[in-house]
């Protein structure tokens, strides 16, 4: 089975009150990458899943994890 | 009037780009039915039909490769520049070099049992690449928005 990086995007921003909008904001990205992310459709850099677990004040291995 | 953030400004063009992208694929894809509908090389007309699809190709490239909204702040157009956006134009550009491709084979074998000019082929190669480049990016990028 192939692996692919899961994460717990949806469910911590929810935990905190924040829409994607927000969360967008805070990452500076479009709300649209923040979907997609949220959705499993992309996959972010480092860079970005680092940005997601800073602004969710989450480690990012507890943000993402890979899902074989 | 409440000001938008530059979020929500790169939100709304994003969207809003998406759509414009369809739109400019169908304009230029129809513009080629006139073209090979039958041209004369030495009617000014002509000439006026391969400018117009000659600048509508070179601003339909400026913007696959520089992401459009050329007048807006350097802030709203990173954010429309941003990390997916940049994944689907690479997928966009990756598949308008394969039709590019494809295109030129296909091309070379058609000119074996009739023959093209070597305008006529840079016309059709160009035009398909350009097209599904542009398609790929306005598919991915409206399904990127959908459901958000």
């Amino acid at each position: 089975m192939p692996e692919r990086l899961a994460n717990g995007l949806k469910e911590r921003r929810a935990e905190l009150g924040l829409t994607q909008a927000e969360l967008a904001e805070r990452v500076g990205v479009t709300r649209k990458t923040v979907n997609t992310v949220e959705n499993g459709v992309y996959t972010p850099s480092a860079m970005l899943a680092i940005k997601l677990a800073e602004a969710l004040s989450v480690p990012v291995e507890k943000l993402f994890w890979i899902e074989r | 009037m409440t000001e938008q953030t530059n979020s929500e400004i790169a939100e709304r063009l994003s969207q809003k780009r998406s759509r414009i992208l369809f739109v400019l694929a169908a304009i230029f894809l129809s513009q080629q039915a006139s073209y090979f509908s039958g041209h004369d090389p030495a009617r000014p007309v002509d000439h006026i039909k391969i400018g117009a699809w000659l600048v509508l190709s070179a601003v339909l490239l400026l913007m696959l490769a520089t992401g459009g909204a050329w007048f807006r702040s350097a802030e709203v157009r990173a954010l429309l520049n941003d990390e997916t956006t940049r994944e689907h134009r690479r997928t966009g550009f990756v598949n308008g070099f394969w039709a590019a491709c494809l295109t030129a084979i296909g091309v070379y074998v058609v000119d074996m049992f009739e023959p093209l000019s070597g305008r006529d082929a840079v016309h059709i190669i160009l035009t398909v690449a350009i097209a599904v480049a542009l398609l790929t990016f306005a598919r991915l990028e409206r399904r990127a928005h959908r459901d958000a």
